[in-house]
């Protein structure tokens, strides 16, 4: 009865879309209600085999979270490096915190679901919401730390 | 060529144009709603962060709105309609003004006889007399006004559903904000995704920030000439004050309307020459305080628009529609420019052009 129940009510409330957004690394102690309000300002993006999603050089605007496929990152500064992004990975949050423009270029390598968001509306959905802000800006600097320790472990 | 596509663009556009043509009548209606929408927007973001559904914040917003405007129409209203009738009255002497009664005005005396010397001098001129017509023709209108108003009540009433119909349609802007932003974001290819993000993100800040602003400094200077005025012991402050907030929407000239306003007022009712000094005292003191006070914290930055080209531009609105033409033309063109500035540099730093 209580399942049915269940099934009932989801008829009409719909699965709760915005709860796979704490899948991605940096969203993944937000409150069931952040992740609500930022799901509003999410954008879904499909992109094809080898279709460009931007170019270094690019202004930096959008910040992406893969949710399905494979992108390669090509770093044109400092020799070039590449490296593959994955599933819950995300492209932009460096850039962000470097300038106003793209430092690499990002292709599809098969096809790709991504979840977009606009800089500015995560910075004022931060700006608006300091504890949720705190949050995000702690997983950031953890990945940034751990990629820290990488780069200083491959030397 | 591909014929396919071709053809799907021609269609597309057909049916755009279509939907331009059969919509075309409810674009004012848009405009107003957005207006409104821009405006309440902050405060339903406010609610919003603070667990209120978006829906209940539009709704607990309008709750207010009308609250204001309940307590705004009870307090305020009957005053301002006295100390208008008692405007015009001072601008009209209720009758029909004759040369007589204008050489009766104080400190209009030595105006007047010097455009009576002027007709003597100059045949033909009448200047005293065409200032007379249009006083008299002010006084014909009130009196035609209650006919005028039985004459015209479908107008009215249009004016009335419309309204009515403004905060209906902001509700939906309000409440499916995100939703009609990310349908508009859809439609865009991915090669143009983050550049249509930009833009639509730069419009919906500048358009806001605008809007906001200009709200609430007609608010600040209405409030604060109001005060002025009433202080320096002018009549009608609150109409001359909401008068003055009103044309500081145009900026450089629209505070001189209302200072101009205050101190006409003084000089039809005879007050005394200080008394004349003091109003455009007041006047001038407030725009002080707005320009060094309200202004920045409100707006943050000043339109850039050079004088010459704000000039140019109200002229030529008050040509194309009148006086709300003159007090909309400025801001649009300032928008507009915005807009094609950001357009224009985007485009440039995405390499499309």
């Amino acid at each position: 009865m209580k399942t049915f129940w269940r099934w009932f009510v989801s008829l009409f409330k719909g699965p709760k879309e915005y709860m796979r957004l704490r899948d991605y690394p940096i969203f993944s102690k937000l409150s069931s209600y952040d992740l609500y309000l930022l799901a509003a300002r999410m954008h879904e993006r499909r992109f094809v085999d080898s279709e460009k999603i931007f170019e270094s050089q690019y202004p930096l605007e959008v910040i992406y979270f893969v949710r399905t496929g494979e992108i390669k990152i090509e770093r044109l500064y400092g020799g070039k490096e590449e490296k593959i992004l994955g599933q819950n990975e995300h492209l932009g949050i460096l850039d962000m915190f470097h300038g106003e423009y793209r430092t690499s270029t990002a292709t599809a390598i098969n096809d790709v679901t991504l979840d977009a968001i606009s800089k500015s509306d995560l910075l004022d959905f931060i700006a608006a919401r300091p504890r949720c802000g705190l949050k995000i800006y702690d997983a950031i600097c953890r990945e940034f730390a751990s990629l820290i320790f990488e780069i200083a472990g491959k030397k | 060529m591909n014929w396919t596509k071709t053809i799907f663009y021609v269609l597309l556009a057909i049916l755009i144009l279509a939907g331009l043509i059969f919509y075309r009548w409810v674009f004012s209606y848009l405009i107003a709603a957005l207006v409104f929408s821009y405006i309440l927007d902050p405060g339903v973001t406010w609610l919003e962060h603070r667990k209120i559904p978006r829906w209940l914040s539009v709704l607990l917003l309008y709750l207010t709105v009308i609250g204001i405007i309940a307590w705004f129409t009870s307090r305020l209203i009957p005053e301002l309609m006295n100390q208008a009738n008692s405007l015009i009255a001072i601008l009209s002497n209720n009758e029909s003004v004759s040369n007589e009664t204008l050489a009766q005005i104080p400190f209009l005396n030595g105006i007047y006889d010097f455009v009576l010397n002027l007709d003597n001098q100059i045949p033909g001129l009448n200047l005293g007399e065409q200032f007379a017509t249009v006083l008299d023709n002010a006084t014909d209108f009130m009196a035609r006004l209650p006919k005028f108003l039985v004459d015209h009540y479908s107008t009215i009433i249009s004016a009335v559903s419309f309204i009515g119909m403004i905060p209906l349609i902001s509700f939906f802007l309000l409440k499916d904000k995100f939703k009609f932003r990310r349908n508009l974001l859809k439609l865009s290819s991915n090669r143009f995704f983050e550049l249509m993000m930009i833009i639509v993100g730069r419009i919906d800040k500048t358009v806001g920030t605008y809007l906001r602003a200009m709200v609430f400094e007609v608010i600040a200077v209405s409030i604060l000439a109001s005060i002025a005025l009433q202080i320096v012991g002018v009549s009608n402050p609150v109409l001359i004050g909401i008068s003055a907030g009103v044309a500081n929407i145009i900026p450089y000239f629209g505070p001189f309307f209302g200072g101009a306003l205050a101190v006409v007022t003084v000089l039809f009712e005879g007050g005394p020459f200080v008394k004349m000094v003091y109003a455009a005292l007041a006047m001038y003191l407030t725009q002080v305080v707005d320009n060094n006070l309200v202004y920045p914290v409100i707006v943050g930055t000043t339109i850039k628009m050079h004088p010459l080209l704000v000039l140019l531009t109200v002229l030529a609105g008050g040509w194309y529609g009148g006086i709300l033409w003159m007090l909309i033309s400025v801001p649009l063109v300032f928008l507009v420019y915005n807009i094609i500035t950001v357009l224009y540099t985007n485009l440039k730093q995405f390499r499309i052009i």
